[in-house]
């Protein structure tokens, strides 16, 4: 199971450049996510490994050895495409019996031992009474599913999953995600999986690189990631609902910051306070996640200030709800599905200062990160 | 705007095979000014419904009463109704303000009324920018918007929807299931929102009635459905991640009755009152169902209960948790906060409360409950 | 009583669409009809006026075009002598049936090289190709009769094999070329991702996923070149013209033999219809691929 390294790859299409001098390790066995928005390069990322694009410039080596040169069907590698790409005149039986038939693989399996695999990895996935079935008489789900076997039956050294979840129904993703972590240890091969969704992300990754309009924004392990986002563009895209982003100037005498849309101010203490004073600048541009932002439909001294509900969301375990402070637009998230709240009540809200994450005007990077 | 109420209706009709029963035994009451919601799996009867109360297909048997007034044959225009579907069906050549101006101008109302009405609805939706454009030029949300706004502006007596957002980006739907709730709250128009996505259901409905079998099973708000479900379809149909189903065997240890999961060494007590109407009805089997939301990985009060399993997947999901847990051959999720110490194969020991759990006939999969 | 309600509004509806359809149908077909019945009928029905509907059939014309009968006339046996019918058959047969195997051969990779790749000048062959279609034959015919007889081609297969390539590669290239490209390229990715080569990536693959495409523009062409008739009329002579020509052995000096060439007509007719067919259910499955949802 190699050890993956790009050095310096740029990849053009016309005037796009969809990958920008991207140097990466990706580490032997390793489930390593590539997160980002559509259009920021994953699945040109993925074709540039298994060898459907040739990168303009730079380097990729599967375990120090160089592979530029070396043709996609010599690569070793297994690749599901983002639309399943089954072949649409085979059988899901031949479908994902190809690989095993090619002539790169010609003459290592017999009939019988094709047979035999083709079987173990479609009752593995649940799908060994649709053999006899085309790709047109399948369900999305379905359909993903054979995509996957015909990627596992190769056993490659290298698996490449391109947003597999993206077209299946919301139930079954959330069933499929969790499949995926029993998968995950049945296979320990090298694993690039991408995704527009952070939470598949946090959840099967061993690491995550966050890719937006071609460029490396920050990789490392999910929880590092979700609380301590590099910049304002990973912070916005980890988190559902989006972060709250709003300037504030700090005032050090009192250990306060002011936020001069909302025209609020509120006190910070411990380490936060801490981390301010070492940074140095008084501007900052400071993010709020919803589930850090309480609310009373009292005043208190914890509780002090005070916001206009707008709409509200119930969801299937929470609530989400936007409220005002003077100019400023908050979204909040509550672990309640059975809020009420009426459009235009008063509220009074609080900010859990320790968990506020603070990024710099000008870098729009992440203050903390910067030890 | 007004109540619409449907009184054993039927839709039936005939296929190679026979006769098909597309819509059995309905009683459903719409209230006036209410968004009530028609959730199910594809083919359980709600788009019949809908095209039933709309006009645009027959009533086979049955009354249909929009307000007072007995409508099964009235027309889609006599009965004053609007309808928005998947595909928003705007006219091409028109700008939007053209688009929900017509039907207005049509009717010959008043200019400024008509202006008034626009701008009122344009300011809800949030398309107030964009009525000079041409349709064409839009996203699909905008395009839907249009859609509503110029559903809405002729004032219908019932605002038919029809799995409305299916076509619109992720990211937007929500805020436009929000903008619905908000016209029918500014306006007081009556609603019927049909889908089959359960967090729609739950996002845009106060009432929900849940279809299955060309029959409704129940209806309710969310909270009721979701904590006291009439029978194992609904349980299951409602709530992400779905609620945990095991099947157990009644057995009595020291005079109290346990319910035991087959093929592994979960117990569940459930309530004094259940328990009673178990012994009555004197079964050997249930059917039980307890939500993942309702598992709990810390105590909460004395009178919780507990189960051990061991953690064989876990999810971080930044803002909550998702558990597979594993005992005997049982495997269950639970749904919770937070807890960056729970690693996997951790024997972990979690908490439920007795009003939770739900108990299902094993034949009828009907819910059990205590006789009064 | 709501049931007995609709059926009634069916019949309202349906029977003006079935008298616009029978009308439509009757005006279209009967050309086909009366050529058939021309072909079944007596030389004095034929040219009787006003036009026979009512006739006793006869099968003379039939038996003459297959050279069963002879036709004897005041100067001696005319006609019949040979079955000009089967010898156009055989010809029509050979020449088409090559020529539309070479286009195959030559016009499917074409179109894959023309759907996939991107060089200059691409456009520019394409649009050439094309344009072979615009010529009118008759614009072409003089020369080409005389460049063919000073190489030695004049009244041999290979001429028209050779000529009728103008009607039948542009059609095969520019439709299949247009299948060709509707075909995602992620298949043949997966494909090269499993380890094919490109070889049987387009045979297996490419190939199977056209099928329509080739069905309809294999169709299209074999009756445009099938039907061609200054070609062979002009670049051959009697024992290698197509069927299309062999018709006027029948407009003979003595007389103009209605029937016969009626016949021949039908006869010409027939190995079309066999093909169209045939390939009609290819036509329908290439309609009918589902793997990639959009």
């Amino acid at each position: 199971m190699p050890k993956i390294s790009l050095k310096n790859v740029t990849k053009k299409f016309e005037k796009i450049v969809a990958l920008n001098n991207l140097s990466v390790e990706i580490n032997d066995g390793e489930f390593f996510i590539i997160l980002g928005p559509s259009g920021a390069g994953k699945t040109t990322f993925l074709k540039v490994i298994a060898g459907l694009e040739n990168p303009e410039n730079g380097e990729i080596y599967f375990d120090g050895d160089l592979i530029n040169n070396i043709a996609t069907a010599k690569r070793d590698v297994a690749l599901t495409f983002e639309d399943y790409s089954l072949y649409p005149n085979f059988t899901v039986f031949n479908n994902i019996a190809a690989p095993l038939k090619s002539s790169a693989n010609k003459n290592k399996y017999n009939t019988k031992q094709i047979r035999e695999k083709v079987d173990k990895f479609t009752k593995m996935l649940s799908i060994n009474h649709l053999l006899d079935r085309l790709p047109s008489e399948l369900s999305g789900g379905q359909q993903q599913r054979v995509a996957l076997g015909r990627a596992l039956i190769k056993e490659s050294k290298v698996l490449l999953l391109d947003e597999p979840l993206a077209h299946v129904d919301a139930k079954i993703r959330n069933q499929l995600r969790t499949e995926f972590h029993f998968l995950r240890e049945k296979f320990r091969t090298t694993t690039i999986y991408t995704s527009h969704d952070y939470k598949e992300a946090i959840s099967l990754g061993d690491r995550i690189m966050f890719l937006n309009k071609g460029e490396i924004q920050q990789i490392g392990i999910p929880e590092i990631i979700y609380n301590f986002p590099k910049n304002t563009i990973v912070a916005l895209n980890v988190g559902w609902p989006e972060i709250n982003l709003f300037d504030c100037s700090v005032n050090f005498e009192n250990s306060q910051l002011y936020c001069p849309k909302g025209d609020f101010v509120f006190n910070i203490s411990g380490n936060v306070l801490k981390l301010l004073k070492i940074y140095g600048k008084s501007e900052y541009l400071v993010g709020a996640r919803p589930h850090h932002i309480s609310f009373s439909d009292k005043p208190s001294d914890v509780y002090n200030l005070k916001a206009i509900c707008g709409t509200s969301e119930v969801l299937d375990n929470q609530s989400v709800f936007y409220a005002k402070i003077k100019n400023l637009d908050l979204t909040i998230l509550v672990n309640d599905p059975d809020l009420s709240l009426r459009y235009k009540q008063e509220v009074w809200l609080s900010f859990d200062d320790q968990s506020l994450i603070f990024f710099d005007k000008e870098t729009n990077e992440n203050i903390k990160l910067k030890e | 705007m007004a109540s619409v109420s449907l009184k054993n209706v039927y839709k039936y009709y005939w296929s190679k095979k026979g006769k098909v029963e597309a819509v059995k035994n309905l009683n459903l009451d719409i209230r006036d000014k209410e968004i009530m919601v028609l959730l199910g799996p594809s083919g359980c009867g709600k788009t019949s419904t809908l095209r039933m109360i709309a006009g645009i297909e027959e009533i086979s048997k049955g009354k249909l009463y929009i307000g007072d007034n007995l409508s099964n044959n009235l027309t889609p225009a006599q009965r004053n109704i609007a309808l928005a579907f998947e595909d928003y069906a705007l006219y091409f050549h028109l700008t939007v303000k053209e688009n929900i101006a017509l039907c207005l101008e049509a009717k010959k109302i008043d200019s400024n009324i008509i202006k008034k009405r626009i701008k009122d609805i344009s300011e809800i939706l949030g398309i107030g920018d964009v009525l000079d454009l041409k349709t064409t030029t839009l996203s699909g949300g905008q395009q839907q918007r249009v859609s509503l706004a110029r559903a809405l502006v002729r004032d219908p007596s019932i605002f038919l929807l029809d799995e409305p957002i299916s076509h619109i980006e992720i990211e937007k739907r929500y805020r436009i299931l929000a903008e619905i709730k908000e016209i029918n709250h500014k306006f007081g128009s009556t609603m019927l929102y049909v889908t089959h996505n359960q967090t729609e259901a739950i996002a845009v409905g106060k009432r929900i009635g849940v279809m299955n079998f060309a029959e409704l099973q129940q209806v309710g708000t969310r909270d009721e459905i979701f904590n006291n479900p009439i029978n194992l379809f609904v349980a299951g149909f409602v709530g992400q991640p779905p609620i945990n189903i095991m099947k157990c065997k009644i057995i009595s240890e020291e005079d109290v009755i346990i319910l035991k999961v087959e093929n592994s060494s979960l117990k569940f007590i459930p309530e004094a009152k259940i328990a009673k109407e178990l012994y009555k009805l004197n079964f050997k089997e249930v059917i039980l169902g307890l939500r993942p939301q309702n598992i709990y990985i810390r105590k909460v009060s004395d009178k919780q209960k507990s189960i051990k399993g061991i953690i064989e997947v876990k999810e971080f999901l930044g803002e909550d948790m998702h558990l597979v847990l594993k005992s005997g051959d049982l495997k269950f999720s639970v749904y919770c906060n937070i807890d960056m110490e729970l690693k996997k194969d951790k024997e972990l020991e979690l908490f439920y409360d007795q009003n939770r759990l739900h108990l299902f006939h094993p034949e009828t999969e009907k819910v059990i409950s205590a006789s009064l | 009583m709501k049931e007995r309600k609709k059926i009634g509004k069916n019949i309202f509806v349906n029977l003006p669409i079935s008298i616009v359809l029978i009308l439509s149908f009757s005006f279209l077909l009967f050309p086909v009809y009366w050529i058939f019945t021309m072909a079944l009928k007596t030389n004095l029905d034929i040219i009787t006026y006003p036009p026979k509907f009512f006739f006793k059939p006869t099968i003379k014309g039939f038996q003459y075009i297959l050279g069963l009968v002879k036709v004897i006339s005041d100067v001696g046996v005319s006609a019949g002598v040979e079955s000009w019918f089967l010898v156009g058959i055989k010809n029509s047969i050979i020449v088409v049936v090559s020529t539309i195997l070479i286009s195959l051969a030559v016009g499917l990779p074409a179109a894959y090289v023309l759907a996939r790749y991107k060089f200059k000048g691409k456009e520019d062959i394409a649009f050439t190709i094309l344009s072979f279609r615009f010529a009118p034959p008759l614009l072409v015919i003089i020369p080409l009769y005389l460049l063919f007889s000073k190489i030695g081609l004049y009244n041999s297969y290979i001429s028209l094999i050779w000529v009728y390539q103008l009607i039948s590669l542009p059609m095969i290239v520019w439709i299949v070329r247009g299948y060709m490209e509707e075909i995602p390229m992620e298949i043949e990715q997966a494909g090269m991702v499993d380890g094919y080569s490109r070889i049987w990536i387009f045979f297996r693959l490419i190939l199977p996923l056209a099928k329509g495409g080739i069905a309809a523009a294999t169709l299209l062409a074999f009756i445009y070149c099938w039907n061609n008739f200054i070609f062979g009329m002009i670049l051959a002579a009697v024992y290698v013209q197509p069927v299309t020509v062999q018709a006027m052995r029948y407009l003979t000096p003595d007389a103009i033999m209605f029937r016969e060439v009626a016949a021949i007509c039908i006869g010409a007719a027939l190995p079309l219809l066999i093909l169209s067919i045939f390939l009609q259910r290819y036509l329908i499955s290439g309609l009918s691929m589902g793997a990639i949802k959009r």
